[in-house]
């Protein structure tokens, strides 16, 4: 089973994708975050096997200093970045940062779940596409 | 004090004086002649007292023993018995001594002889014997008879009686003994010297004895006058002549007892000899001596009183009028030295004549003397060419004839009232002026003023006359000028002051007084005059204008300016104002400078609008600043709440369709379609409102910068209207503006402003965004497109607002704004602003002022372009300033009023202007080459090709290249360029110019003479 965190500020957004994940066959959302602090003592409590993350927190929380966190002290959690903040330089600096893939919330969800669902099954995950359009769709 | 000294003629005091000195040693001398004459006259004297005296000391001798032999004989008894028998012996043995010339007797008191020493005739005494024997019986002494001649042998003699008595006492007889004269003459006068004569007489006269011719004189009486000088006295002495005719001094003597006297005498001449030969020297010494100091005081006084007579010749000679009468130098020193003097007075008095003369002939006022009745005894060749007249009618003219008519007979009367005054001189008139008459009639008039002078006795007048014609014509005029200035002064409202070369106020008008809150002018001078400092001048930057920065002294030092501020603040009130100055030397028309003209302007009111209106602009530019940042924040605002809501919901909207599009896949194949539309609306809300996010708030310009966020900006728009678009901009540029946040979210909305603009009206298909930093201090923004450009129209149409409100927003930032229609079409936005905070005033105004001490320092940075400084000189360093903000056809009017050869390059090192002394240069050259280098000329490329000819070239074309890459701000390179007739230095200077273009100008540094030209010298 495959031990997922979502950390999003939206409450709609994380029930939709909890939704999303959990319906993948091997995935457990194991819980739910809105700011940093949350994130940081979820994840601690819980050390999920994977954290899809959202750019931006509640309360102008930045979710970088979640992804550092995460890949300081636990170097094994896979962190995914899924966010509305889709400008170049941001996904780069989060590919930099130690995530493994970033996605559009409006757009690649679906890519998000892929790459969860390959993971779960222990599958390479989806590739990240080589340039992605700022408008896409699934 | 006069004394009866003082009348005495230099002859006769130095007489006195000679008198003065020589009389102790004429009175010594005298005195000791005298007592040598005395003494000789003394030893002459003795000479003949010894003779005399010795003869009547061996007389007196022998008489005293004849006298002692009688009186021993009278006491015989015998003789006094008169018994004749005991006298005889006796008798006989007392004249035995020498019996030939005595004879001894002895008579009884009746005559009779009673006894006698020789035997001889006892005669009776003869009638006279008988007389005298009485007498001498009466006289009853011893007596001395006088001379009688002996009866025997008729040789003289005289008798010695001496009484006999009895023994009664009675007188019985007489003793008598009687002397042969001629043998006592022989026996005591005969050693007597050959030259003397000795002689004695008896009382009565008689001559008993005679050294010389005794026998013939003796029994003669002496001369009665001889004898009559010494009557009365016994001894002394006398000078008479002898019957041998020669003079004789002679000494006598009295011998007691018988009064006989002797007489003694040697010739005066022998006696005085001496005495007679000192006395002739005496006399012919002090004669002498006397012609001597005669002499010497004669010469003497001459030596003073002839140069002087000289002296008083000349100057009688030069009184009569002799003129080159000199005084003879000779004589003493001092006398000569007064005559050197008086020469040298008259020869400087006959300069000064000749000066006097000079001046007077050629003195360009005529000078009229007349005498007494006003007749003209002298005049100028200036008095003759003033009145017309030829020289010789003039004199002898009456003075009157100059006057007009009607002037005459008061003038006679003022002149002679004149000449009774004390006044030595004055004017003709109070007014000065007079009128005068020429030769011709004509009247004209006359300055003239008179003197009177008395010269023995004679009164003459001097007057001296100045045509003031021209002078009266000339006052006139400047009178009119004065007037005129004064009128155009005082009506003129601005404060204008005239001063002389030292600064003093020369005149003002009432709007100076006003100028300085004075009521009036004459307050003003009252207090300005002698204390300018009463009103302080400052300059703007509030500190006291030093004096030489004053109008008055920078006007004075030559300089000319207009609307210069000076702060005016009055001492004694504080009062203060702004003035704003212009002034300019006055120089005369030799170009000296003679005075100043300062005009003042209170501008207070108009300083302080100004002020004022600054402060609200500067007010609304804060307010804009605010605004923005307001909407700024608004816009962040709402562009969370779309990011955070508004998307994420959608977002959430799309999973949940995914997932119930999935979860519905096999189920009703009716709703996958409309599933699918849902989301893809769905999917074009999240675009929008990203785009509407994005719009609002540029989180890149924040997190990355400005050059990302522009180039993302760039894409987007690229992405959205087809319209390509690129950005240029220097890497370090997000760096210079990281503490200019506001400025770049000025520039971001600007260009993204533009990019919209440009997108609606343009139907442009290319945009360019440039960057640049212009000089290291100011960052260019521009944004050019291809399209149709705007039209006049366009600027006031609504859209413009955008333009406006673009430019307020750059305005915040203290930048400018600017959109021109491109020469090819399209358009073109630019602006420019300080990279260092606006708010900072100082930094620009420190470059601004140092700017002007050194204008051409090619070390100098260049001031920020909009700062607008008053009185651009065209030298190099405001230029790239000045040509930042000029356009187009105007640019083309601003180099060629530019000095040095100008051209404007593009970015690319194409030429796009040049001007006109380029083109004169490349003509009056001859270099074809320089001739070609028209507009749209590869610059670069010229110079690539003369680098491979002159390797001067070449560090200008690496220079430039360098420019072009904005490496370096400015460049500088001097270098030959020579003619035959001259050797000349330019210097090229090249500094970047708005629009990426940039200025290179070529001008002359320095220039000598060529070879050709040193050749020919």
């Amino acid at each position: 089973m495959l031990n997922v965190v979502l950390i999003d500020d939206s409450l709609v957004v994380r029930r939709s994708l909890g939704r999303l994940f959990t319906s993948i066959p091997g995935v457990a959302v194991v819980g739910f975050a809105e700011d940093v602090s949350g994130a940081i003592r979820l994840i601690d409590g819980t050390l999920p096997d994977v954290v899809v993350l959202d750019v931006n927190l509640h309360d102008g929380g930045d979710g970088i200093d979640v992804l550092r966190h995460v890949v300081s002290r636990h170097p094994r959690i896979e962190v995914i970045a899924l966010s509305n903040a889709v400008s170049p330089p941001l996904r780069a600096g989060f590919l930099a940062a130690g995530a493994r893939a970033y996605f559009d919330k409006a757009s690649e969800f679906m890519l998000a779940r892929a790459w969860i669902a390959a993971k779960a099954a222990n599958a390479p995950p989806a590739s990240q596409p080589a340039r992605p359009g700022l408008v896409g769709g699934p | 004090m006069a004394t009866w000294f003082d009348d005495l003629s230099i002859r006769a005091r130095v007489s006195l004086f000679v008198m003065a000195m020589l009389l102790p040693v004429a009175t010594h001398v005298f005195l000791l002649l005298a007592a040598d004459l005395r003494q000789q006259r003394g030893a002459a004297l003795d000479r003949v007292r010894v003779l005399s005296a010795a003869t009547a000391t061996e007389l007196g001798r022998e008489l005293e023993a004849s006298r002692s032999l009688l009186d021993r004989l009278s006491a015989r008894p015998g003789v006094r018995a008169l018994d004749p028998a005991r006298c005889d012996p006796l008798i006989a043995d007392a004249v035995a001594l020498d019996a030939g010339f005595q004879a001894l007797e002895l008579r009884d008191a009746h005559g009779e002889v009673v006894c006698a020493s020789r035997p001889r005739p006892a005669a009776a005494l003869a009638a006279s014997e008988a007389i005298a024997f009485r007498q001498a019986l009466r006289l009853d002494a011893f007596h001395a008879g006088g001379v009688e001649v002996s009866p025997a042998s008729g040789r003289p003699l005289v008798v010695l009686s001496h009484p006999v008595h009895d023994d009664a006492g009675r007188p019985v007889g007489l003793l008598r003994l009687s002397i042969d004269l001629l043998w006592l003459n022989e026996a005591l006068l005969g050693a007597v010297p050959g030259r003397a004569v000795v002689a004695v007489t008896d009382p009565s006269g008689t001559m008993l004895m005679r050294s010389v011719g005794a026998s013939t004189y003796i029994g003669t009486p002496a001369r009665s006058g001889t004898f009559d000088a010494m009557r009365d006295r016994r001894s002394g002495f006398v000078e008479a002549e002898g019957r041998d005719g020669v003079v004789r001094l002679y000494a006598f003597e009295t011998i007691p007892g018988i009064d006989w006297r002797v007489f003694a005498g040697q010739p005066s001449e022998e006696v005085y000899a001496e005495y007679h030969r000192l006395l002739a020297r005496s006399v012919g010494l002090g004669l002498c001596g006397l012609l001597l100091v005669t002499l010497l005081g004669w010469r003497l006084s001459a030596a003073i009183v002839r140069p002087v007579f000289s002296l008083e010749r000349a100057v009688m000679r030069i009184a009569e009028g002799d003129g080159s009468a000199r005084a003879r130098i000779f004589g003493p020193p001092e006398i000569r030295s007064v005559a050197t003097q008086f020469n040298r007075m008259f020869e400087a008095r006959a300069a000064s004549d000749a000066r006097l003369k000079g001046i007077f002939e050629s003195a360009v006022d005529g000078i009229i003397t007349t005498d007494e009745t006003q007749t003209v005894v002298q005049a100028n060749p200036a008095a003759a060419e003033l009145f017309g007249y030829p020289m010789n009618e003039l004199v002898g003219s009456p003075l009157s004839r100059f006057l007009p008519a009607r002037h005459r007979v008061r003038h006679e009367d003022v002149v002679r009232a004149f000449g009774g005054s004390s006044l030595s001189r004055r004017h003709m008139s109070a007014s000065r002026e007079v009128m005068a008459l020429r030769a011709d009639g004509t009247e004209f008039p006359i300055e003239a003023s008179i003197s009177h002078m008395e010269i023995d006795g004679q009164r003459f007048y001097t007057v001296i006359h100045r045509d003031v014609t021209e002078r009266n014509r000339v006052q006139a005029a400047l009178q009119a000028g004065k007037s005129t200035l004064e009128a155009a002064l005082s009506s003129m409202t601005d404060a204008v002051l005239i001063t002389d070369a030292r600064g003093r106020i020369a005149q003002c008008n009432d709007a100076f007084a006003r100028f300085h809150r004075f009521p009036d002018v004459d307050t003003c001078l009252r207090v300005l005059d002698p204390d300018p400092t009463i009103v302080e001048l400052a300059l703007p930057g509030g500190a006291l204008a030093p004096q030489a920065l004053h109008p008055v002294s920078r006007a004075l030092a030559g300089a000319t300016s207009s609307d210069v501020e000076y702060r005016l603040r009055r001492r004694d009130t504080g009062e203060t104002w702004i003035g704003s100055y212009s002034f300019a030397p006055i120089r005369s028309t030799d170009g000296s400078l003679v005075g100043a003209v300062v005009v003042s302007r209170d501008v207070t009111v108009y300083k302080e609008a100004q002020a004022d209106l600054e402060a609200s602009h500067a007010a609304l530019q804060r307010l804009i600043a605010a605004q923005d940042q307001v909407q700024e924040d608004e816009r962040a605002r709402i562009a969370r709440e779309l990011h955070d809501d508004l998307q994420q919901t959608l977002a959430a909207l799309r999973i949940d369709l995914a997932e119930l599009t999935a979860g519905m896949a096999d189920a009703a194949g009716d709703h996958a379609a409309l599933l699918e539309e849902l989301d893809d609306l769905a999917a074009q809300a999240i675009v929008s409102t990203r785009r509407a996010v994005d719009d609002l708030r540029p989180r890149m310009l924040e997190e990355l910068g400005l050059v990302p966020a522009l180039q993302a900006l760039a894409a987007l728009f690229a992405r959205r209207t087809g319209i390509a678009c690129e950005v240029d901009a220097p890497p370090e540029l997000d760096h210079a503006l990281a503490h200019r946040p506001l400025l770049a979210t000025c520039l971001y909305r600007v260009t993204q402003e533009a990019l919209n603009n440009a997108a609606k009206h343009s139907h442009a298909t290319e945009v360019s965004v440039q960057l640049a930093i212009v000089a290291g201090m100011q960052v260019s923004l521009a944004i050019v497109d291809n399209g149709r450009g705007f039209t006049a129209r366009d600027r006031h149409k609504a859209e413009s607002f955008g333009i406006l409100g673009m430019n307020e927003r750059v305005r915040s930032q203290g930048g400018n704004l600017r959109v021109e229609n491109l020469a090819a079409g399209g358009t073109r936005l630019e602006v420019i602003a300080p990279l260092a905070d606006g708010e900072d005033d100082a930094l620009p105004a420190v470059a601004d002022s140092g700017r002007g001490e050194d204008p051409a320092g090619p070390d100098s940075g260049f001031a920020p372009p909009f700062r607008d400084s008053a009185g651009a000189a065209l030298d190099l360093a405001p230029l790239p300033r000045l040509l930042s903000r000029t356009t187009g056809h105007a640019l083309q009017a601003v180099i060629d009023a530019m000095p040095g050869n100008v051209a404007i390059l593009d970015s690319r090192g194409l030429v796009r202007f040049v001007n006109r002394a380029w083109h004169a240069f490349a003509e009056h050259n001859g270099n074809p080459g320089s001739r070609a280098t028209g507009p749209g000329v590869d610059y670069l490329e010229v110079c690539r090709r003369s680098a491979r000819d002159d390797p001067t070239a070449l560090p200008v074309v690496l220079g430039l290249e360098a420019l072009i890459a904005s490496r370096v701000a400015e460049y500088v390179h001097d270098y030959p360029c020579h003619t035959p007739d001259l050797l000349q230095w330019f210097r090229l200077h090249a500094a970047p110019i708005a629009n990426g273009d940039i200025l290179v100008t070529h001008f002359l540094v320095a220039v000598e003479p060529g070879a050709r030209e040193q050749a020919r010298r």
